[in-house]
């Protein structure tokens, strides 16, 4: 099982990894800097792909606009995908629901190692 | 509470929040005059990101560039980073600061935010606001590190009504699945 991680910010790809990592999940950990990048991997490796974390605001193409395609595409929208943004208010939180009703959760940065992990562990035991 | 008075209030809470719970490092957050105050001849950076609502303007980070290698490294947990991971650090600081303001005042602002901008090299950085604009802000000091975040802003009268001015309909991209056997 591979993990999908969607973020622009390099940085916050990594501290993600490490996350993982640290919380003793040694999965492969394909990496995207946008919607657009995330739809081609997602669509090259969606057979092996488990887990999605998804950041919201990217250029090219948005998290939610990648997170909606998921959702049309009966293959792949079973795959657990969370949103990890810092865009918390209620607002957009109810718009991610809107627009993937499968959505496995709803990460709001910031957040520790520990929240996180609490989170996605389920999905990668 | 006046508004100038509110966004301070919730600049400090999203400071507090952000450096907290990522750094582990609890801010001293103040509220002081900046122009007088700023980082001098050393190289700043400046992270900003638009706000676009009846809420406008930008929010900004400034620090040192010294300092912001020192931030980032200790995000990582590491004794080196790249100019890349310093840029991308120092964006998704100001991305995260901005979230956690939008979130202490949405019950009276509605606001798009853009996606961070980072510009380096500033030296002897000074915000200022144009006319119509106010400026207001925090001083942050994290002991091995200090910034500022400032928020140039116009309140707007309406709560923008997107069915008002329906957006033209996006098309969003179709995922084409591909056999890896084939």
């Amino acid at each position: 099982m591979k993990i999908l991680v969607v973020d622009d910010s390099g940085v916050q790809r990594k501290m993600i990894i490490q996350t993982i990592r640290k919380a003793g999940f040694q999965h492969e950990v394909l990496e995207a800097g946008d919607g657009q990048q995330a739809i081609q991997t997602l669509g090259t490796n969606f057979s092996e792909i488990g887990l999605v974390l998804c950041d919201w605001n990217m250029p090219n193409l948005s998290g939610i606009d990648f997170v909606e395609a998921i959702a049309k595409v009966p293959q792949v929208a079973k795959i657990p995908v969370f949103m990890v943004t810092s865009e918390g208010t209620q607002a957009k939180i109810e718009e991610a629901y809107a627009k993937h009703a499968g959505l496995a959760g709803y990460i709001v940065k910031p957040f520790t190692p520990e929240q996180l992990k609490s989170k996605i562990e389920t999905f990668l035991k | 509470m006046e508004p100038k008075e509110q966004f301070v209030q919730a600049l400090k809470d999203s400071v507090t929040n952000t450096f907290s719970t990522i750094l582990s490092v609890l801010p001293k957050v103040g509220e002081e005059q900046w122009h007088d105050k700023l980082f001098g001849a050393c190289d700043t950076m400046v992270a900003s990101v638009g706000l676009a609502g009846n809420l406008s303007g930008s929010l900004n980070f400034m620090i040192p560039k010294e300092n912001a290698a020192k931030l980032v490294k200790k995000m990582l947990g590491s004794d080196t980073v790249s100019d890349q991971d310093v840029v991308d650090g120092i964006g998704e600081i100001i991305n995260v600061l901005t979230g956690g303001f939008k979130m202490q005042v949405e019950r009276e602002y509605v606001f798009q935010q853009s996606i961070p901008t980072v510009i380096q090299n500033a030296q002897g950085a000074e915000i200022s606001s144009v006319t119509g604009a106010d400026l207001t802000g925090v001083r942050l000091n994290c002991g091995e590190f200090e910034g500022y975040l400032l928020l140039s802003y116009s309140i707007g009268k309406n709560v923008p009504d997107e069915a008002a001015a329906p957006a033209k309909p996006k098309i969003i991209p179709q995922i084409i699945l591909k056999d890896p056997k084939a």
